[in-house]
């Protein structure tokens, strides 16, 4: 039963969208209106393209560099000074922060460029990444590293028979979650993007601008879908 | 084992603190030191730094005619047991308890041809394919004393291995622990805040009290030393 009602609540949002998506108008529904996306002037495709790139590098190095700082910080005196740091662009709101990223990128003459727009979300991603990975090194996990050296278990096979082992879990959820918060990130996107870098959430806000319900609904169901799968491909890291 | 001079001192907010000061002592091939002191009196410091996870002030610690001092811990075969077994949680039972035979190479056939009397004889025949989730405390101990012992320990440190375990449990792993290490002629350190456990564990004893080791060189000292608190706590049972 349990199963049943989260699969419903799952599909509810895509059921819903794609009920906005299909004509009902001209007679039986049909997905004749998805032919825009093959059109050209209508950037969906493009749109859908340059956010999975953009979520996908700076899921992947935000979590590699999260678990790597997040590391060198538990042997850190420093500590107490950098984990309020990691907190910092989440206590700023993402339009202040944007606004602030804007005025650096254009002396550095990089604003307006998908790289831009990466650099501005690694710094929300990678901060929480360094703050969810920090909870991961703070458990047993450096005890469990002694034990293995104790027992004669040399750099390699402690990253290879114990390390890697533990960490799996923790940075693929920390890879999901930071690729949901580049995935979704539209105010940033806007302002360092300057309108020029057109992801999916930025021509979602656009569509609903116009009133083109159709092509709003589309490219909200593009947006929704990935994140769905991931979470779905995740899940029994999410509910263990 | 020879120990001499060691000293340690953290510090904290207040200034320094002295946690060991010149601790030093001999551990004979198949002595079974068990030394008495209260928490914080500097015991898990001590044998940490016997261990080599952590590094002490002063001092010198050889093992046979090395001088370990300065030796990583995977470079020792100096194996410390700490209270909670700290079993790697992705392995099995068996696979822990095999963790050091692969560390040195050996092919899983011979590992588990060598541990099979070992894991009979600790009583966990039943178990070896679960995970330590699935073990109670005095199963996970019997686990960390297997995987212990199959490293192959020039000496066993132990710090109150039992002290979380029911009285029944760590009664019967008292006995079970003092057949396997006689019979293996294992040199141990056994610490313990509990005096009838260092009775029945020790063929010498210590009592280690703001850093400072004294000891015994037989029992009947041992049992009679007001520093021990033996004495009083055998006057409270006589008047009861």
């Amino acid at each position: 039963m349990k199963r049943i009602l989260s699969v419903v609540m799952a599909l509810f949002p895509v059921v819903l969208l794609m009920g906005l998506t299909v004509s009902w108008v001209d007679g039986w529904p049909t997905l004749a209106r998805w032919s825009v996306l093959g059109q050209s002037g209508i950037p969906v495709q493009e749109g859908l393209w340059t956010s999975a790139g953009v979520a996908l590098v700076v899921a992947a190095i935000s979590t590699i560099l999260g678990a790597g700082t997040a590391r060198a910080m538990q042997a850190s005196r420093w500590r107490s000074v950098l984990m309020p740091l990691a907190w910092l662009p989440w206590a700023v709101s993402p339009v202040i922060a944007g606004i602030l990223f804007m005025v650096v990128y254009l002396r550095a003459g990089i604003d307006g460029t998908v790289l831009s727009v990466m650099l501005a979300h690694l710094v929300f991603s990678g901060a929480y990444a360094v703050v969810l990975m920090d909870g991961f090194w703070r458990r047993d996990v450096a005890r469990l590293e002694e034990t293995g050296r104790t027992l004669g278990a040399s750099g390699s096979h402690l990253f290879a028979h114990v390390l890697w082992p533990a960490m799996r879990r923790p940075l693929m959820l920390v890879f999901a979650q930071t690729f949901l918060i580049s995935w979704f990130q539209y105010g940033v996107t806007l302002l360092v993007g300057a309108g020029r870098v057109q992801t999916l959430p930025v021509l979602v806000f656009g569509f609903v601008g116009e009133a083109n319900v159709y092509l709003a609904a589309m490219a909200s169901l593009l947006l929704v879908i990935p994140p769905m799968l991931l979470l779905w491909v995740t899940r029994n890291e999410w509910t263990t | 084992m020879i120990a001499e001079g060691i000293r340690k001192a953290f510090r904290t907010a207040s200034g320094e603190e002295a946690v060991l000061q010149g601790v030093s002592f001999a551990l004979a091939p198949t002595d079974h030191v068990a030394i008495l002191g209260a928490s914080g009196s500097g015991k898990t410091t001590l044998l940490r730094i016997l261990a080599g996870l952590e590094r002490a002030d002063a001092g010198r610690i050889s093992l046979d005619d090395d001088d370990i001092t300065d030796w990583p811990p995977e470079r020792r075969r100096v194996v410390y047991m700490p209270q909670d077994a700290l079993l790697f949680p992705h392995l099995s039972a068996l696979e822990n308890v095999l963790f050091p035979l692969r560390v040195q190479g050996i092919s899983d056939a011979d590992a588990r041809e060598r541990a099979r009397p070992l894991m009979a004889r600790l009583g966990l025949d039943a178990h070896a394919g679960k995970r330590p989730d699935a073990l109670s405390g005095g199963q996970r101990q019997r686990v960390a004393f297997g995987r212990a012992i199959l490293a192959s320990p020039r000496v066993l440190l132990l710090d109150e291995p039992f002290g979380a375990l029911d009285h029944a449990a760590r009664s019967e792993m008292q006995s079970v622990f003092l057949d396997v290490v006689v019979e293996q002629s294992l040199a141990t350190l056994f610490v313990t805040h509990d005096p009838g456990e260092a009775l029945r564990i020790g063929t010498r004893w210590g009592h280690l009290a703001a850093g400072v080791l004294h000891l015994f060189h037989d029992r009947e000292a041992f049992v009679t030393a007001d520093r021990t608190g033996i004495p009083q706590e055998r006057s409270f049972w006589a008047s009861i």
